[in-house]
């Protein structure tokens, strides 16, 4: 194995067993906003990876497939473009895994939506403060989305107490969050940091750097991000840098796609499966992608409705029973006519990936 | 009545006018249309930033990318100005109704061509009052301009629209015929023409040949080597930018990164102020990288690849020396490099069996290009393989309302016509190369003028060599970067103040 993208891919070929096509590690990487892909993400254990390579390629993937099969780390199952890890494929993979161990805070799923804005509203903050607080009226901001623009505008309007203080505020808050991380970790984010004094670096100048791989380095500095946000937890420590956070918290669940939200509000007002469906001249089988989707999400949404709590006991065993995440094999276990895939597919996602 | 040399000294903090300058302020401020042909970094666009004070009206640019567009706003908000809007794809909704609603109230409106396309935006600036109508880089109306974008075709309807007001078109290199077809599109006949020489004295310009990729690239090291300042290595390929790039590193030469279209946008930026801060020396990139950017030191231009043309060499040569000190320009030519040019002028329009193709693909299918869906237009590029600008060819040229079999002879012509013209522009560049006279003379005829003053340090034909630069341009001054700071102190450094004592 020659590279941290590689183990990735492999990590997700494993996890996968063999039961989906290797697409569906390119729409988890890129973090494609597909029913198929959040359930997926979920059914076998990748939230983690999920969107964390928003620019991957499938000629990326094609490359890296032929690579594995050249070198004995993958098997072609009786899918096609279905693969399972190989024992060398195994070995290689722990092995390489041995001194670059997993990222443990990457969640993808929970925090690929905002990391990046996260970090675009922080870097542009932190620049921003570093010019005025050394008397530099003049700079170029980094960061070019006007959104992140407009954003760190008004979060100096709003704030109106002395620059230096906030610049003292977000060195205090900063230090005692990136005290926890590891050496490696904390160097990759302050050397990405632009300044008055100079500009931040490119992974693969921090690559050089460091002696590390670019895709690793990348990967840290999203786990970084990651336990940062995580540990903000409800912004009482950390008061300044949680509210760059703020209306991800009001807001509603930012994991859901678009449509999955406005079937949510229909159903949280009352309506059917089949109204919304009607409604909102969508397929059954399209809300019922949704309601699995609301599930993944909020384990605890009622599923009453949907599954009884009887048919509910007897999917589930059949689901522990068999070991298995294939629709069909359970479908033939439960043996029951009444049962859907639909109703499956919900208590597969209630269950989550124990 | 105004002084505007007081005037450039309090806004703009400049002693005094560089050479064409003041004519096209004048000229403007008399009501008079003006086509300005200044040389590139000569300050083409304080000519419209020092009359916007004056007429105090809304002034509209235009410019024909967005990074352009951005770093000229930016640089202007760097100067203290406020009112600056950027109209951009980019903006959300929310942003783009906020600044519709006050457009009256913004000094500088910088536009893309494509947005001027939309009717909403037009009626919206119908309602203001337009001292001035700006179009930057002006030769991209032209077809036979080396940079055409069938986006500026529009913008003399969209002047009309307007009601025609007041037009200033700048541009650092046109022809004389091509500085006709600017004020015909435009429809601004009794333009004036403030013409200067596209000449850059303080460049000295060579051209060394090669025989093999590897010279090439040992010559290359060995330049990076010898030039000690700030430095632009223009190629046609991302790859090879990369690869250079690495062999460089490799080399020892560690203050060297590529730049290129294909990157993620932040690390572009990163590399872009990297250079710009002198953080980082030498850039290797492609001609994404140019435009807009106002480094006033770059000490050399180095091509590894030959540009298409005449025209496209002046503006990458033009980002060296904008500080008006001694610069170089070196281009390493080696036989049959017109090749990589030719072969992608020819991607850039369709073929007489892919214009067939498509038309009657789209005759008996029914198909509006203008109207159908991204799968059925991959489907398309697909069936009769086309590339992006291929296929913006024929969104562009086709109307909705008209059957394309009746098109099919008239836009071969068309295109025959430009790809001719296209390489009779290469030939005219390669011409240059082979040729035996001093470069500028070569330039000059090019653009019909007539021999101006010879600086000493003028060519490769003139006695000018890389070993003497050495002799003649400004010393650089450089800062090594100490880096071994713990992560508290360099964040310390970033974000607090010295003298408040943070070394505990
Ligand atoms: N009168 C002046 N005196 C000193 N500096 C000037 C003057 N006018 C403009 N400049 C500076 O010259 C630099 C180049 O200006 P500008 O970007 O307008 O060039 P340009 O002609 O548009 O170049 P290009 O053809 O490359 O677009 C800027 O940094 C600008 O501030
Ligand atoms: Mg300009
Ligand atoms: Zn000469």
């Amino acid at each position: 194995m020659n590279n941290y993208l590689q183990a990735i891919i492999l990590y997700a070929i494993k996890k996968f067993q063999g039961e989906r096509s290797i697409y569906a590690i390119y729409h988890m990487l890129q973090g494609k906003k597909s029913s198929q892909t959040i359930q997926d993400a979920h059914l076998f254990g990748l939230t983690n990876i999920f969107g964390t390579m928003p620019v991957f390629t499938r000629q990326q993937l094609n490359q890296n497939i032929e690579q594995f099969l050249r070198d004995g780390f993958i098997d072609l199952t009786d899918k096609t473009d279905a693969y399972e890890v190989s024992q060398a494929g195994e070995e290689a993979l722990a092995r390489y895994l041995l001194d670059k161990p997993f990222p443990t805070y990457l969640n993808g799923w929970k925090y690929q939506n905002i990391a990046p804005v996260f970090w675009g509203r922080v870097s542009l903050l932190i620049q921003t403060i570093s010019h005025i607080v050394h008397n530099e009226r003049r700079f170029y901001p980094i960061q070019r989305s006007p959104k992140l623009q407009y954003f760190v505008k008004e979060f100096l309007h709003t704030n109106r107490q002395d620059r230096s203080l906030i610049a003292r505020q977000i060195y205090e808050e900063l230090v005692s969050l990136l005290e926890s991380q590891s050496d490696l970790k904390r160097d990759i984010f302050i050397l990405k940091l632009t300044g008055v004094n100079r500009i931040g670096l490119t992974f693969d100048q921090i690559a050089k750097r460091k002696e590390a791989e670019e895709e690793y380095v990348r990967f840290l500095f999203f786990d970084s991000l990651h336990q940062l946000l995580a540990e903000l937890g409800d912004g009482a420590d950390h008061p300044l840098l949680a509210s760059l956070t703020n209306e991800w918290k009001r807001g509603g669940n930012p994991h859901l796609t678009q449509s999955t939200q406005t079937t949510l509000q229909y159903l949280q007002e009352g309506r059917s499966m089949s109204e919304i469906a009607e409604i909102r001249r969508l397929k059954q089988n399209t809300i019922e992608d949704h309601l699995v989707e609301i599930v993944l999400s909020d384990k605890r949404f009622p599923i009453a409705d949907y599954v009884s709590s009887d048919d509910e006991r007897e999917i589930a065993a059949a689901i522990t029973e068999l070991g298995t995440k294939k629709l069909k094999a359970i479908k033939q276990m439960v043996d029951n006519k009444q049962i859907s895939f639909f109703q499956i597919r919900l208590v597969l996602a209630k269950m989550g990936d124990q | 009545m105004m002084n505007i040399e007081h005037f450039l000294k309090n806004k703009f903090g400049f002693d005094e006018f560089r050479p064409g300058q003041k004519e096209v302020i004048e000229s403007l401020l008399s009501g008079r249309h003006t086509l300005a042909m200044l040389p590139t970094g000569s300050g083409k666009s304080l000519c419209y930033q020092l009359p916007a004070y004056l007429l105090n009206k809304t002034i509209l640019i235009v410019s024909p990318l967005l990074s352009l567009m951005q770093d000229q706003a930016d640089q202007l908000k760097m100067n203290g100005e406020k009112s600056v809007l950027t109209l951009n794809s980019f903006l959300t909704l929310n942003q783009k109704r906020k600044a519709f609603d006050r457009l009256y109230s913004y000094r500088f409106i910088f536009l893309s061509p494509e947005m001027l396309s939309l009717d909403g935006v037009i009626q919206a600036l119908k309602s203001i009052d337009i001292g001035l109508f700006v179009i930057d880089e002006a030769h991209c109306i032209s077809q036979w301009g080396y940079d055409f974008r069938p986006d500026y075709l529009n913008l003399g309807e969209v002047r009309q629209k307007l009601n025609n007001p007041l037009t200033l078109a700048l541009t650092a290199t046109a022809t004389d015929e091509v500085r006709q077809d600017i004020v015909s599109k435009l429809n601004i006949g009794q333009a004036a023409e403030i013409v200067s020489s596209v000449d850059r004295e303080n460049i000295t310009i060579l051209i060394e040949r090669v025989h093999t990729y590897e010279e090439k690239q040992l010559r290359v090291l060995e330049l990076v080597r010898q030039f000690t300042g700030s430095g632009i290595i223009y190629f046609s390929s991302k790859k090879m930018a990369e690869a250079v790039t690495v062999f460089l590193q490799e080399n020892g030469m560690e203050s060297v990164n590529y730049y290129h279209g294909g990157m993620e946008q932040e690390q572009r930026m990163l590399i872009q102020q990297q250079f710009i801060s002198g953080q980082l020396k030498v850039i290797c990139a492609t001609s994404a990288f140019g435009m807009g950017v106002n480094k006033a030191d770059v000490r050399y231009v180095i091509h590894f690849h030959m540009p298409s043309a005449m025209e496209a060499y002046l503006q990458e040569i033009g980002r060296a020396g904008r500080d008006r000190q001694q610069s170089v320009a070196v281009l390493l030519y080696s036989d049959g490099d017109e090749g990589l040019p030719l072969h992608l002028m020819e991607q850039q329009l369709p073929t007489d069996a892919q214009l067939e193709g498509v038309c009657s693909y789209l005759g008996s299918s029914g198909l509006t290009l203008a109207h159908s869906t991204v799968p059925e237009k991959e489907l398309l590029c697909q069936a009769y393989s086309l590339n992006e600008i291929q296929l913006r060819f024929f969104t562009q040229f086709i109307p909705a309302d008209e059957n394309p079999l009746h098109q099919v002879t008239q836009m071969k012509a068309y295109c025959r016509e430009r790809k001719n013209a296209n390489q009779e522009k290469l030939y005219k560049f390669l011409n240059w190369i082979h040729a035996k006279e001093c470069r500028r003379i070569g330039v000059l005829g090019y653009f019909d003028e007539k021999q101006q003053a010879l600086n000493p340090q003028c060519c490769d034909q003139c006695g000018m060599d890389a070993q003497k630069m050495e002799d003649v341009w400004p010393e650089v001054e450089i800062d090594q970067i100490n880096s071994n700071f713990t992560w508290k102190e360099e964040l310390a450094f970033i974000l607090l103040k010295k003298d408040n004592g943070n070394e505990e």
